[in-house]
């Protein structure tokens, strides 16, 4: 049971047990005096004492009325108590409790706890005393947190002021829809340059902001840009944008996303792009005016950036090359060039001209590759372009299409070349033959006076003069050797009247002449082969000359096999053969009999091969007589010449060379071009 | 024992014929161009001729032409350097075809000269 109840019971009990005493104290005397009243009546009944029956009723009467009186008042001392009862233990400590719990409504905190009993109050108390507690404790924290919530309040008003003062300061327009496209907020500058006011716009969708020249699709395209961000969007988009006067104006939109409260609202950015639009305007006007000026002009004029990317080409350069201006720009340009090797030099040095400004050649030569797979040589002549801060960001190019007169040059320089060789060859023919006369009349002085010195000095066996005279002679006899080839050269550049006495050669009759000569001088690591048919036309040369002339180029041959290797020789009748001799550079016609030496040696260096025939021209490291000293082809040309022949060489390094002779036969004769 | 008329316009080459002959006892007259060998030949006897074929005013052709029909019989030995004017011929086998008995290419061997006399003589 709780001590409310018990309290309420124990006072109700001691007040109704002092109420009942209190009756019974009262009662008991009436009740007493009403028995004896009650006796007295009926003893009065009985002796019919009317007075004294009415005398007894009417002190019972007064009795039952203090009876009456007495219950009224034992229930309003009931009542009494019960209400002192009921306001000691409930209305005062409920009262108490009242104004505790206002007092921590009215945040008092520190106000004393009205009691301290333990029943029911009691625990309401403690209860409210431990709700005060953790009120407190809530109260606390709400203050802090309320301080933390404080501070960043006082943060997003700081933000939402700077957000509210960009977004009005800021020179763009920026406009601010729902996921709807209705606009949701829009700036001054957006106001500004739409002559809106800002409440006009607000509320509105973004179709309102379309030019009414723009089709459904190109409207639905914007919006479908502006809304759906799911799509990756690649740049910015221009367009126009339509003022409140429908006059238009172009802008750049640029966009961006925001959630919040779970709605999806729009950034846009809009961008005055007049000024832009107009400069580029102005700019295309310039290019294309820049463009016609280029395409008047009848030379190739490109320009490449830094990553020779062609930038800008002009109609000639199409032509020539024969693509169009939609093929060529953005191509490499060294790209065009068929061979990619030959300019790998001059495309490193324009890339280090842009990383390193590096000095570029102010023209060059190169040969492209048109589109129907022909190649043209360009002369090129460059200007370097830069930027604002002198970086180089490219080239402009102008070519003149040189093919044709490079071409014509080409034939021209080779023609002069080969006049220039034939006279360079002739007068050193001349000179050799003037040269020999005389030196052949020292060296016979020279030796003739050795002669007669060795007559008069007798040869004892150890007198060392006779040596020193024999050496003397000796080397006299080499230098004759010499000039006899000088001689034999320079026949070869004269009109031949010297075969006066000539017999047609017949070549098979010599064969085995030839190997066995051959096989004597060549050493044995180098095989040895020769091919003449039977049907080979005889020839108007002297058998000796022939052999010599084939000596000559196996040694030749033999040196370039470094002694180890194939040399063929081969026979045939030519007819109607047209050449260049590589020796006097006149061109020939006719029926000849070509006798080839061919070897598998080292070749003849390209630049060697023009000099090959001139007198002590020789690309052997030893120049010593009869090896190395220049004067074997040039024997050969001169003994070649004087059978009305001629020589032409096909060499490669690293692939042998073949010298074929093209002498005419007994039964005809070749047909000299002048060159 | 013969008479030998040597001609080149060179001193050491007549120098060197001229001693290497006479040590053969022939006697040898020196003529250094065309024209004084043809005097010389009108004046003296001689047996053989060694003519240098490439020298001023006259040249061993001209001479040798000439002498072919005036001294038919004569002995000729041509003697060149080689070469001919401007290197346009090789005059020693021209020289053979008009008329030189032998031809000698410079530088000889005084051998070779001495033999060519006498077997010219000995015929």
């Amino acid at each position: 049971m709780h001590g409310l109840r018990k309290k309420f019971l124990f006072f109700t009990t001691v007040i109704n047990i002092t109420v009942v005493m209190l009756i019974i104290a009262n009662i008991l005397p009436v009740y007493t005096e009403y028995n004896v009243q009650y006796d007295k009546l009926i003893t009065a009944q009985h002796t019919l004492n009317s007075e004294q029956v009415y005398s007894t009723l009417h002190k019972i009467d007064n009795l039952l009325e203090n009876l009456a009186a007495l219950y009224f008042i034992t229930v309003i001392l009931l009542c009494l108590s019960g209400i002192f009862v009921i306001d000691r233990l409930v209305v005062n400590p409920l009262k108490a409790l009242s104004l505790y719990a206002t007092n921590i409504a009215a945040h008092k905190p520190d106000t004393p706890l009205p009691t301290k009993r333990h029943d029911e109050l009691g625990n309401l108390a403690n209860s409210l005393l431990k709700l005060r507690n953790d009120y407190n404790i809530h109260i606390q924290n709400y203050a802090m947190e309320t301080d933390k919530l404080n501070a960043e309040l006082t943060q997003l008003q700081e933000s939402n002021a700077y957000a509210k003062g960009v977004f009005n300061s800021v020179q763009n327009g920026l406009i601010i829809t729902n996921g709807e496209g209705y606009i949701q907020a829009a700036n001054p500058a957006i106001c500004e340059l739409l002559h809106y006011q800002q409440e006009e716009l607000l509320g509105n969708t973004i179709y309102t902001l379309l030019p009414n020249s723009y089709d459904f699709r190109q409207q639905n395209k914007i919006i479908d840009f502006v809304l759906d961000n799911t799509k990756k969007k690649n740049g910015n988009m221009k367009f126009d944008i339509q003022t409140k006067s429908d006059h238009t104006t172009p802008v750049e939109l640029s966009l961006s996303y925001l959630t919040a409260s779970n709605k999806q609202y729009v950034i846009a950015v809009i961008h005055d792009i007049r000024e832009q639009v107009q400069a580029e305007r102005n700019l295309r006007y310039e290019r294309d005016r820049a463009q016609s000026y280029l395409d008047t002009a009848e030379v190739a004029i490109v320009t490449i950036d830094s990553n020779s990317n062609i930038s800008l080409v002009n109609r000639k350069c199409c032509e020539l090359l024969g693509y169009s201006e939609a093929e060529l720009l953005g191509f490499d340009f060294f790209s065009l060039c068929p061979d990619q090797e030959s300019i790998a030099e001059l495309r490193e040095s324009y890339r280090q001209h842009v990383l390193t400004n590096e000095i570029f050649p102010k023209y060059f030569y190169i040969t492209l590759l048109t589109s129907d797979g022909n190649e043209r040589i360009f002369e090129w002549h460059n200007n370097t372009t830069k930027d604002f801060e002198w970086n180089t960001t490219g080239l402009i190019l102008a070519g003149t299409d040189m093919t044709d007169i490079r071409k014509s040059n080409d034939e021209r320089r080779a023609l002069r070349d080969r006049l220039h060789q034939a006279q360079k060859m002739e007068a050193i023919g001349q000179l050799s033959s003037g040269i020999a006369h005389d030196f052949n009349n020292l060296l016979a002085s020279i030796m003739g006076y050795t002669e007669l010195l060795q007559d008069i000095l007798p040869d004892t066996g150890i007198d060392s003069r006779h040596d020193y005279l024999r050496e003397i002679y000796t080397s006299g006899e080499r230098a004759r050797d010499l000039v006899d080839g000088i001689l034999k050269y320079s026949r070869g550049n004269a009109s031949n009247d010297n075969n006066l006495a000539l017999e047609a050669l017949y070549l098979p009759a010599i064969e085995k002449d030839i190997v066995s000569m051959l096989r004597g001088i060549l050493p044995e690591s180098v095989d040895i082969s020769i091919s003449i048919p039977n049907d080979i036309q005889s020839l108007m040369i002297s058998s000796i000359n022939l052999q010599q002339i084939i000596i000559n180029l196996s040694l030749n041959a033999c040196d370039a096999m470094d002694s180890n290797g194939s040399l063929h020789i081969t026979t045939s009748n030519i007819l109607n053969h047209k050449g260049i001799c590589a020796s006097c550079c006149k061109s020939f016609t006719g029926n000849f009999v070509e006798i080839s030496v061919i070897d598998n040696g080292k070749g003849i260096p390209t630049d060697a091969q023009t000099h090959l025939f001139e007198p002590f021209y020789t690309t052997k490291v030893i120049a010593r007589v009869g090896n190395g000293s220049g004067m074997g082809l040039a024997v050969v040309h001169g003994l070649v010449h004087d059978a009305n022949g001629h020589i032409v060489v096909n060499s490669k390094p690293g692939n042998g060379s073949t010298f074929s002779l093209f002498l005419p036969g007994a039964a005809t004769q070749s047909v000299a071009l002048e060159a | 024992m013969a008479n030998i008329l040597v001609v080149d316009d060179e001193q050491n080459i007549r120098n060197i014929l001229r001693d290497s002959l006479v040590k053969d006892n022939h006697e040898v007259f020196e003529a250094c161009t065309g024209i004084e060998a043809s005097a010389i030949l009108n004046s003296k006897n001689i047996q053989v001729l060694i003519t240098d074929l490439v020298m001023p005013d006259k040249t061993g052709l001209e001479l040798i032409m000439e002498i072919k029909e005036q001294i038919p019989e004569l002995n000729i030995i041509a003697i060149s350097g080689g070469g001919g004017i401007n290197g346009r011929f090789d005059y020693l086998p021209i020289a053979q075809l008009i008329g030189a008995n032998n031809i000698i290419r410079k530088p000889f061997s005084i051998a070779e000269i001495k033999q060519t006399v006498a077997n010219l003589l000995h015929s």
